[in-house]
């Protein structure tokens, strides 16, 4: 009997047992949640409807066609994590600013998330007269820790319980997404959405503002490269992936997101747990409510999932931990910024995003290039990725890997007769740009 | 049972010992399908050619 679910090593290929409509159901489980509403009333300060529509799909698709190209091939070819991922191009040891970048997005966007969920449910138990306004922060940081228990209690199971839970949740989220636009289009007509003006536009003009309208999409979108690994790596072929990491990451958290910057727009309110309870009556407040629960409970789940998969490829300290020790790991930080600084955690969801971007972005275009240009996918060596020592091919200098760390390297150069000769770079630059000659190099033998 | 009986350190280098095979193992694994000529369309389709359309149509 095998231990998929935990798996410390890569999942085998006869293991990956995840088809398109699995993989598709837990993307869209961990795309459409309360971010998308935060993303899209963002989006309602800069962009109206029409230009919005434009921007944050194609935002979203353009940045996700990069994770895709990014992580894709190497976590289905090999069934290996994202942090694994990242090792050939940062060290073995190296591969700890991944983790940090990986840790930060994951427990970051699970806090906005089980924060958003805390704040939603005391305020609908105010409406509701079950507890006073001087309760609502206790309320809510109290629903906030029971969420982080309950993710706890799901990832027992490892990824089987993201499969079991997701199925269900994401079918959920299509039927109330789509009752959440009929709402919106019953409550508010289309010219009236159209013709809403934006509600902070910046100075700069139209292109500013479309521009703007893009990069906030594509930045938040980059966001899921920290979860491709834990999502995908059950997966045995890159266009089982490719499809739905698309569709899911890519077309549907903008579709979602959507409502929210027309609700911005023609309501000013992009918070659905507010508007739709204000326009459609409590009981479908409590509908948006269960939503806004099962959406981030499913995206917590999935994010805790990948945070404590990177946690234990760390090092061969935290792999032999306990899957609960590494489970632990990633919801106790949750807890703690929770507990100690809510509110100024989510008061700065814009620095958070813009965080993610300058971190995310190099990684990804670092890993696209190695993957495609150099052709390293086609040469990987999944070993070293496990071994934290000299053995490793990935242990470059004392494990990691650093920049314009050539000088001393080997290479084979082919002289004009056919002839290969090893070489070893002496001095830099070892390739003359402007004469395409190679230069400080000397002949191995020598 | 037996193993239950050992030192807790044997225990351990006996779990290394396994695992070191477990990853000496992969070299060479079966490995999943790679992008194919039909996942390119389809990247390329939905990551640049829509938004391209969806950017000017959003424009203009």
């Amino acid at each position: 009997m095998t231990d998929a679910p935990f798996h410390r090593l890569p999942v085998p290929l006869s293991e990956r047992n995840w088809g398109g409509f699995a993989a598709a159901a837990v993307a869209a489980t961990a795309g459409v949640a309360s971010w998308s509403f935060v993303v899209g009333g963002f989006s309602a300060y800069y962009v109206g409807a029409r230009e919005g529509t434009a921007t944050m799909i194609a935002g979203a698709l353009i940045g996700q066609l990069l994770v895709t190209l990014s992580q894709i091939p190497p976590v289905t070819k090999y069934g290996i994590e994202t942090l694994g991922t990242t090792k050939p191009q940062l060290g073995a040891r190296g591969a700890i600013i991944s983790l940090i970048v990986q840790y930060a997005i994951l427990i970051g966007w699970n806090i906005v998330l089980v924060i958003f969920l805390g704040r939603a449910c005391a305020a609908a138990l105010v409406s509701l007269g079950m507890i006073g306004e001087a309760s609502a922060g206790a309320a809510a940081t109290a629903v906030s820790v029971g969420a982080a228990a309950i993710v706890w209690l799901l990832l027992q199971r490892g990824s089987d319980s993201l499969k079991a839970v997701s199925a269900a949740v994401a079918v959920l989220i299509l039927v109330i997404g789509a009752w959440m636009y009929w709402l919106l289009f019953q409550t508010y007509s289309l010219a009236d959405i159209v013709a809403a003006a934006p509600i902070g536009p910046n100075e700069g003009g139209r292109l500013t503002n479309y521009t703007t309208g893009l990069e906030l999409l594509m930045v938040s979108t980059l966001g899921w490269w920290a979860y491709m690994g834990g999502m995908f790596r059950m997966v045995n072929s890159a266009g089982k992936g490719a499809v739905p990491s698309m569709v899911s990451l890519g077309f549907g958290w903008s579709a979602i997101g959507l409502i929210a910057l027309y609700s911005g727009l023609a309501a000013g309110e992009a918070d659905p747990t507010v508007w739709m309870a204000a326009v459609a009556g409590p009981v479908a407040g409590v509908f948006v409510l269960i939503f806004v629960a099962m959406a981030n409970l499913g995206s917590a789940l999935v994010g805790a999932h990948c945070a404590a998969l990177g946690f234990g490829e760390l090092s061969p300290a935290t792999r032999n931990l306990p899957w609960n020790a590494k489970v632990a790991a990633a919801i106790v930080p949750m807890v703690l910024v929770m507990i100690l600084i809510p509110g100024a955690f989510y008061d700065n969801i814009g620095a958070f995003m813009a965080f993610i971007g300058i971190l995310v972005a190099p990684i990804i275009g670092i890993q696209i290039v190695d993957w495609f240009v150099l052709r390293r996918l086609d040469t990987l060596h999944v070993p070293s990725l496990y071994w934290h020592d000299r053995r490793s091919r990935y242990w470059y200098v004392g494990g990691f890997n650093p920049a314009g760390d050539w000088l001393g390297r080997g290479l084979s150069v082919e002289t004009h007769d056919g002839r290969a000769v090893a070489c070893e770079i002496v001095g830099l630059p070892f390739l003359d740009p402007e004469k395409k000659i190679p230069r400080g190099l000397m002949h191995a033998a020598e | 049972m037996k193993q239950v009986n050992q030192p807790a350190s044997v225990q351990d280098a006996q779990r290394d010992d396994d695992f070191e095979a477990q990853i000496a193992a992969l070299d060479g694994a079966p490995t999943g399908a790679p992008l194919q000529s039909k996942d390119c369309v389809f990247l390329i389709a939905t990551g640049i050619i829509l938004p391209v359309a969806l950017l000017l149509w959003g424009w203009s």
